[in-house]
């Protein structure tokens, strides 16, 4: 009864604001130790300062190339890694304040799926006892419960419950990536972060996995956050898109919206590296020169501006705010009005 | 629940074939149960009391009467190394288990847990590394033979199993160190793997990380560094003996056997030979052994 009673206070909650999950100020540093005496020489600004929202039910896809702290974020979220600073309210609870007890509550309603299907499951353990370790951890589910649990979640994943016994070097990556699945549903979560969930596939089974992810929230109202570095599977299943590069968050749109009408100078360029199966449709590229600079020692004023090829002067001296150009699309330039 | 321990059998079985699968290991596991059966059933296999000196029979090489030739005293060599079998094999086992068993909690809580926890596991380990273990093992040594000294009346309460029990101490004492230093290089990297994150994601507490994920990955090192310590203690216990204290006459093990025939290698070479040989069986098969054990538990070898 209490149980009942405070989940539905919580959800009355977040209704109240709209938001499941609201992020702000996030910032990861990871010191640099140098000297004899390990002193701080410097810091990797992995993720600085972003902010933002995830309604409940929605798919927020987290895009941008390698190095610019998606991947960070998302643990940071999950706090897998401890934030530097920020708040991480879920459900209107701040999660980067909470202490280990509470916080292991909190593990039951925030999961994760990895990236590499071949190093997120323990090689000694069988697939049955990987998925039902999440269940023996919190006490869900015993003996023959277990067992039923367990089945269903591998059917509910598109596997079979006899592949229970197996282990996991039995199963190709797909299948794999299945199981990391089916271990983050165990315990019944309202949030997943998916973390590149299908850049370690082959291309034929990534549409399989991203289906399975879809049919899966819809069957059970997840809400994610959706990792990548590739706009074309980010389009498809996400409701909004947040574009982050150097641990900035550089735009933030409806999924539709972004990829009609980009502002960005950084999404247009990403949003034309978006392979076409059409060979005969040409396009201009952007090509970005160069590569992403040190996040050690991330550029003045505006992150992209070394890159950037509209970049002017002020651009090295205002670090651009997040402004609203649309309803629910945001940017950070000041070169796009 | 019933279907668990019906997988789990099945799993045993699978493993049991891949060990099986080893001549080698499976031909050792021969050779140590027969070392062990001899060592138990001395007293009933032996043709000389191992103790008794023959004046009359020095230094007798290897015929039908003494199999392993007699020694400086005339003793049977074959009724000695059965009876010092006793002495070393136990000695070698306990002393690798013990050692293997605290280098791996050190390394694993060393490595898991990090920050002053440690710094303080790794600084002690760095110390018991570079001190000099003679002059210690000669101090320790002396208070254990001395009556009156705390640690001998510590010792003292185990009868006529102090002495084994002074020397596997001694040994584990000296001989964690390298241990806990791999496991802990190798938890480093383990607990930041996927799967470690998944269980910290999944709410699992540390001892469950530990024991469950990252101590089952890390085996194949445990096992290697265990069948390493067994050879490594029975030849710390020769050394222990050769300095006096650890075994001493007219008990005999491998190790003292091998210290004596030293002395006479010129004129009498069965009397290091011997010993020798079962010290280099025992070493052998354990490593055999340790090889058909790391397949054996690896679910991803092929039965």
């Amino acid at each position: 009864m209490t149980m009942a009673t405070e989940s539905t206070a919580k959800q009355d909650k977040a209704v109240a604001n709209g938001n499941l999950l609201e992020i702000k100020n996030l910032r990861k540093y990871f010191p640099i130790r140098g000297g004899i005496f390990s002193r701080v020489v410097a810091n990797v600004k992995a993720v600085q300062d972003i902010s933002f929202d995830i309604k409940p039910g929605e798919v927020v896809g987290l895009v941008g190339e390698s190095g610019s702290g998606k991947t960070t974020a998302g643990r940071a979220i999950l706090r897998l890694i401890e934030p530097t600073a920020g708040e991480i309210y879920f459900d209107g609870v701040d999660v980067a304040k909470l202490k280990k007890p509470q916080l292991r509550e909190y593990r039951k309603k925030m999961q994760i799926i990895f990236q590499d299907p071949f190093a997120s499951l323990n090689p000694r353990m069988t697939v049955g006892d990987i998925i039902g370790e999440a269940l023996q951890i919190h006490n869900l589910a015993k003996g023959k419960a277990r067992e039923e649990r367990v089945a269903d979640l591998l059917e509910r994943t598109g596997l079979s419950p006899t592949h229970m016994r197996r282990y996991p070097h039995e199963f190709s990556g797909g299948q794999r990536q299945r199981i990391g699945i089916a271990r983050a549903l165990a315990v019944d979560p309202q949030f997943i972060v998916a973390d590149e969930p299908v850049s370690a596939l082959d291309v034929s089974i990534q549409a399989q996995v991203v289906n399975l992810l879809q049919d899966l929230k819809e069957e059970l109202g997840l809400t994610l956050l959706f990792i990548a570095h590739d706009l074309g599977v980010v389009e498809y299943i996400s409701d909004r898109v947040v574009v982050m590069y150097l641990g900035k968050i550089m735009e933030i749109a409806p999924s539709k919206e972004l990829y009609s009408n980009p502002v960005h100078p950084y999404t247009e360029a990403l949003l034309t590296a978006v392979p076409i199966p059409d060979p005969t449709i040409k396009r201009e590229r952007i090509l970005l020169q160069g590569d992403i600079p040190s996040p050690i020692n991330p550029p003045s004023g505006c992150v992209f501006r070394t890159r950037c090829p509209i970049a002017i002067e002020d651009c090295k001296h205002i670090d651009p705010p997040l402004e609203e150009v649309g309803p629910g699309h945001f940017k950070a330039c000041i070169r796009r009005p | 629940m019933i279907s668990t321990t019906a997988a789990s059998t099945a799993q045993q079985r699978r493993g049991l074939k891949r060990f099986l699968r080893h001549r080698l290991a499976s031909l050792s596991i021969v050779v140590i149960v027969l070392l062990v059966l001899s060592a138990i059933f001395a007293a009933q296999l032996v043709p000389f009391d191992y103790r008794q000196p023959n004046l009359l029979e020095l230094f007798l090489p290897p015929s039908i009467t003494h199999w392993f030739g007699s020694d400086d005293l005339g003793r049977d060599v074959l009724s000695r190394v059965l009876y010092g079998g006793r002495v070393s094999l136990l000695v070698g086992i306990l002393a690798a288990l013990v050692s293997t068993t605290v280098g791996t909690a050190l390394g694993v809580i060393s490595g898991y847990f990090g920050g002053w926890v440690d710094n303080l596991i790794m600084r002690f380990t760095d110390i018991m590394l570079s001190v000099p273990t003679l002059p210690i093992l000669i101090v320790v040594g002396a208070l254990l033979k001395e009556s009156g000294t705390p640690l001998a009346e510590f010792f003292a309460r185990f009868g006529a199993a102090k002495n084994i029990l002074a020397i596997i101490s001694i040994i584990v004492l000296f001989s964690w160190m390298s241990t806990a230093r791999l496991i802990r290089a190798e938890i480093l990297s383990l607990k930041e793997r996927d799967f470690a994150q998944a269980a910290l994601a999944l709410g699992a507490r540390a001892p469950r990380i530990m024991f469950s994920h990252l101590v089952p990955n890390a085996l194949a090192i445990i096992i290697v560094q265990a069948t390493l310590g067994v050879g490594r203690a029975i030849l710390i216990e020769s050394g222990l003996s050769f300095l006096g204290f650890g075994i001493q006459s007219p008990d005999v093990s491998w190790g003292t056997m091998l210290s004596r025939a030293q002395q006479y290698f010129l004129i009498a070479p069965w009397l290091a030979f011997f010993p020798g040989l079962m010290i280099f069986l025992t070493v052998l098969s354990f490593n055999y052994i340790g090889d058909g054990l790391r397949d054996a538990l690896d679910p991803r070898s092929r039965a």
